[in-house]
């Protein structure tokens, strides 16, 4: 995959709208009548960043990369994934981030290359391509035609179009996952409801001990059963929980406490230096 | 170390909705806990807590009342402690932080995002802790479910919505046999419709079946036209003490922003027998505002009218709706209600 310059980043995130990523998103109608019921803040607001993994906490949203390559690049990755486009196999494969000390992996799916800045008109490599006369709207910039040189790019070979790549976890998949969960209020238990909806999107979910006050689940979550990741998070924010899906897959619930002795651990041990932000002070120590 | 002004409530409201008697109990069961009865020392009491402020923390459970008070508040009561206690355990979420280089940073339920970023420009680590207090929206705020009253006015989940011309007070009424009602359904936004309903007030004979519908509308006339969903016999004839009967839909019907779609039903109660006094006492809606809707009651006789009775042999809804020998109806209104989630 390309690294890519800051004007390619600053051209991306201007004229393209994360509402197109996600336009084939399963559950988009279904998540604008939710409204305000999750916490989260809205992913589909979300910029596109390139050459970012973002992995957000919770089940209704799902661990995104962002990334460009070429159309050679494409094709040698969809080999790789060992696509079966016609018998509508698909594959997940580790994404491997490294930066020489530290490697960040975690096993993806690709979503379809969308094409970027592409010219319709001129498919052949020409340098003259951006003097054609335009008889029609086309996209502001082509990677043909643009001028490599301004773009710090020099190494980059001209001629090939470019690709947006778009990565997601197995969350993205869980919409897509019909349900078999069988909730009976007030006998039903919550360990029961966890380890239905894990069968159901085919991974274990360990949770922390849930507080015998909370009861057993409610009718409230019947309208959401629909959809598992919604029920899911519901579920947890009702026992006090939070669903945390780890790098390697593995699903949690955690309560506070279980979070922040890991922030806590972390903090003491992550060898990378802190360069901004910081650390919200609650307390005086 | 970031400056905080002192943004955490010094207490929660911890908020039930109740079941009971709209007239006489209050629509929410409440229980107030402080951050001081917790015993939780992280928060300093002058940099995080505001002494002044009480957060809402609505639930779902149900407080039961009964002749004035609520009979499971002992449960209630432990449930808001825990409830509040994990609340405030979790505003503790303190990072907001950028580290260099591609941290091997584990996700954690504090924090709302991880993102590791490796452009030409700059490789980087960042956590950030999730909204600084979500506590309005940690669960689904669920109104309050009364034997009376309960067809609400802001459509929210769990909740029978009917056409906005009725009013709220409900009444029980003869159904009318051999026809489907139908009142408009306006949409102002997208809504994933998760159940239809009706409530039955009074039994019939044995036998006696009750059907709801969706339609969607014609969109030059505004009369109901597609059939979206049937819901099939529902029995009328078991007694139930008037309460709503809810047809699931699944996978949910999407009804789209800025559409007209019409609520049906029909009984096969022949006792009605144009007028009479027996047989299947339905719910009807006051209808409290004397307008016409728009594409009824052009029939001159100032009478406002906004929903649809037409003539049906009881059965399955045909694909089409049978506008012939239909008559645009005034008054109290047929109580078929959707709920969203």
């Amino acid at each position: 995959m390309e690294l890519y310059s800051t004007r390619y980043r600053q051209l991306i995130e201007r004229y393209i709208s994360p509402k197109d990523i996600w336009d084939n998103f399963p559950a988009v109608e279904y998540l604008n009548a939710l409204g305000p019921v999750l916490p989260y803040r809205d992913q589909r607001l979300r910029p596109i960043k390139l050459g970012s993994l973002w992995w957000p906490q919770g089940a209704t949203r799902w661990a995104t990369g962002h990334f460009l390559a070429t159309d050679k690049g494409v094709a040698a990755m969809r080999a790789a994934l060992g696509y079966d486009l016609p018998n509508f196999i698909l594959n997940p494969a580790p994404l491997i981030l490294s930066d020489g000390n530290t490697t960040i992996t975690a096993n993806m799916w690709m979503l379809p290359p969308r094409p970027l800045f592409q010219n319709p008109m001129n498919p052949a490599v020409s340098a003259t391509n951006s003097t054609v006369p335009l008889t029609k709207w086309l996209l502001p910039v082509s990677y043909n035609s643009f001028p490599l040189d301004a773009l710090g790019n020099t190494t980059e070979p001209p001629g090939e179009q470019l690709y947006l790549l778009t990565f997601v976890d197995d969350r993205y998949m869980w919409w897509q996952k019909s349900s078999t969960v069988s909730l009976n209020p007030g006998t039903t238990t919550w360990a029961s409801l966890f380890s239905q909806i894990g069968t159901n999107l085919n991974v274990g979910i360990t949770t922390d001990t849930i507080s015998a006050d909370y009861g057993t689940p409610g009718d409230f979550l019947l309208p959401y059963l629909q959809f598992l990741p919604v029920v899911l998070d519901l579920a947890a924010f009702a026992v006090g929980q939070r669903l945390v899906r780890a790098l390697d897959g593995t699903v949690s619930l955690q309560n506070a406490t279980t979070a922040m002795t890991s922030v806590d651990t972390q903090l003491a041990t992550v060898p990378n230096p802190a360069m901004g932000g910081g650390i919200f002070a609650f307390d005086l120590s | 170390m970031m400056d905080t002004p002192p943004v955490i409530p010094a207490s929660l409201d911890v908020t039930f909705p109740s079941s009971g008697n709209a007239s006489t109990d209050p629509p929410f069961f409440r229980v107030k806990v402080t951050l001081a009865s917790l015993g939780l020392t992280q928060f300093d009491s002058t940099l995080s807590v505001n002494a002044f402020a009480t957060g809402i923390l609505p639930r779902n459970e149900t407080a039961l009342w009964s002749s004035g008070s609520v009979t499971n508040a002992a449960a209630l009561t432990a449930l808001a402690t825990q409830a509040a206690k994990d609340w405030y355990l979790y505003q503790l979420g303190k990072l907001d932080i950028v580290f260099a280089g591609l941290a091997p940073w584990t996700p954690e339920g504090t924090s709302d995002y991880v993102e590791w970023t490796q452009t030409k420009d700059i490789v980087s680590t960042r956590v950030q802790r999730g909204t600084a207090l979500p506590y309005v929206a940690q669960s689904p705020a669920r109104q309050s479910i009364f034997t009376g009253g309960d067809l609400n006015s802001f459509r929210r989940p769990l909740v029978h919505y009917t056409c906005p011309v009725t009013g709220q007070s409900l009444h029980a009424g003869f159904l009318r046999d051999n026809q489907i009602l139908a009142v408009p359904y306006p949409v102002p936004r997208t809504e994933a419709i998760v159940s239809i309903g009706f409530r039955l007030d009074t039994v019939g004979p044995a036998g006696s079946l009750l059907r709801c519908a969706i339609y969607d509308s014609d969109p030059v006339s505004y009369d109901p036209k597609n059939l979206l969903f049937d819901g099939g016999d529902q029995v009328a004839d078991v007694t139930d003490g008037g309460v709503w009967h809810d047809v699931v839909i699944s996978p949910s019907l999407i009804m789209n922003s800025g559409n007209l779609y019409w609520l049906c039903i029909q009984g096969n109660d022949t006792a009605y027998a144009g007028g009479g006094g027996s047989g299947v006492q339905f719910g009807y809606v006051d209808q409290v505002m004397l307008y016409n809707f728009r594409g009824l009651g052009g029939d001159g006789d100032e009478t406002a009218k906004f929903w649809i009775a037409t003539p049906f042999t009881y059965g399955p809804y045909p694909a089409t709706f049978p506008m012939g020998g239909s008559t645009e109806e005034g008054g109290n209104a047929p109580a078929v209600a959707v709920i969203h989630g």
